[in-house]
């Protein structure tokens, strides 16, 4: 089929405009692998407890609009919310030790090896069997960067919760949450005043 | 005697046949709207919930690693 020359000309630039446009969303929608895939469905028969959040961007935005902008507790979890994308939560529960292995999270750590993520906080405790890690994406450098998805694991002997955030968020915001509606209190940096069911940190005395 | 055809319905019942259906349809629009506002206010709702739990959740995360966090630094000595 003979098309005529400027057309000829013009169907290979558009499609590179159009590849350059759906590049460039993507880019701008989601930082790369800011969504894990929190493969540990098969967990959920061992558990005694089970939760199981997944809250996509069209969930999030039809939450957000049930949340009041008049209440202030109300108020600032709407504001948080309004620029994520997603919210996905995996917690389990166990009776007992030993009902999952590193193996169960091998999966999701592979996910986080990629450089677009780092690891901001990593404790292990042997005497306790307990493992906390905090990894990050971020905008810009890590130092001034915003960060645009959250991801955190912490593994009990009988309690396993990894949590994912995608989407731009300040963690200041997330703790001045703490202390309402159900949300305990978080320091992040400062003080430490942390309410709920988990043990207090240890008490230490700075003097 | 053969059947003439059949008298065309009255004026006035036409009318009143025209508007009781224009009152079912009516009905039947509003109770659908009324539906559809439940459903999404009961999935609103329920996404706010889910959204407050892993607020929560992802709170005591971050106050549990806080906690080994301090339990695992050093014995610090501040001014």
């Amino acid at each position: 089929m003979n098309h005529p020359q400027p057309f000829r000309r013009f169907v290979p630039w558009s499609a590179l405009l159009a590849a350059v446009l759906v590049l460039s969303h993507a880019a701008v929608a989601q930082a790369p692998g800011a969504r894990l895939i929190l493969n540990l469905d098969h967990l959920a028969a061992k558990a005694s407890e089970t939760t199981d959040v997944t809250l996509d961007g069209s969930l999030l935005k039809l939450a957000g609009g049930f949340l009041s902008k008049d209440e202030p507790d109300q108020a600032n979890v709407k504001n948080l919310v309004s620029n994520l994308k997603g919210v996905f939560v995996r917690s389990f529960e166990f009776d007992k030790d030993g009902q999952y292995t590193d193996a169960d999270l091998a999966p999701i750590r592979a996910q986080l090896k990629n450089p677009a993520w780092s690891r901001i906080v990593g404790v292990v405790s042997k005497h306790d069997r307990e493992t906390s890690e905090v990894y990050v994406q971020t905008s810009g450098t890590q130092a001034d960067g915003r960060i645009v998805a959250l991801a955190i694991i912490t593994a009990e002997p009988r309690e396993l919760t990894v949590v994912n955030i995608v989407g731009p968020m300040n963690l200041d915001q997330l703790s001045e949450l703490g202390g309402h509606m159900g949300i305990p209190v978080v320091s992040t940096g400062g003080k430490s005043n942390p309410v709920g069911k988990d043990k207090r940190p240890p008490s230490k005395d700075h003097e | 005697m053969a059947a003439g055809p059949a008298p065309a319905l009255q004026p006035r019942r036409r009318a009143w046949a025209a508007l009781a259906v224009a009152a079912v349809l009516l009905l039947g629009a509003v109770r659908g709207l009324e539906l559809r506002q439940r459903q999404q206010r009961r999935a609103g709702e329920a996404a706010k919930a889910q959204l407050l739990l892993a607020l929560r959740i992802t709170s005591r995360a971050l106050q549990h690693t806080e906690g080994q966090a301090v339990a695992a630094l050093p014995t610090a000595t501040h001014d």
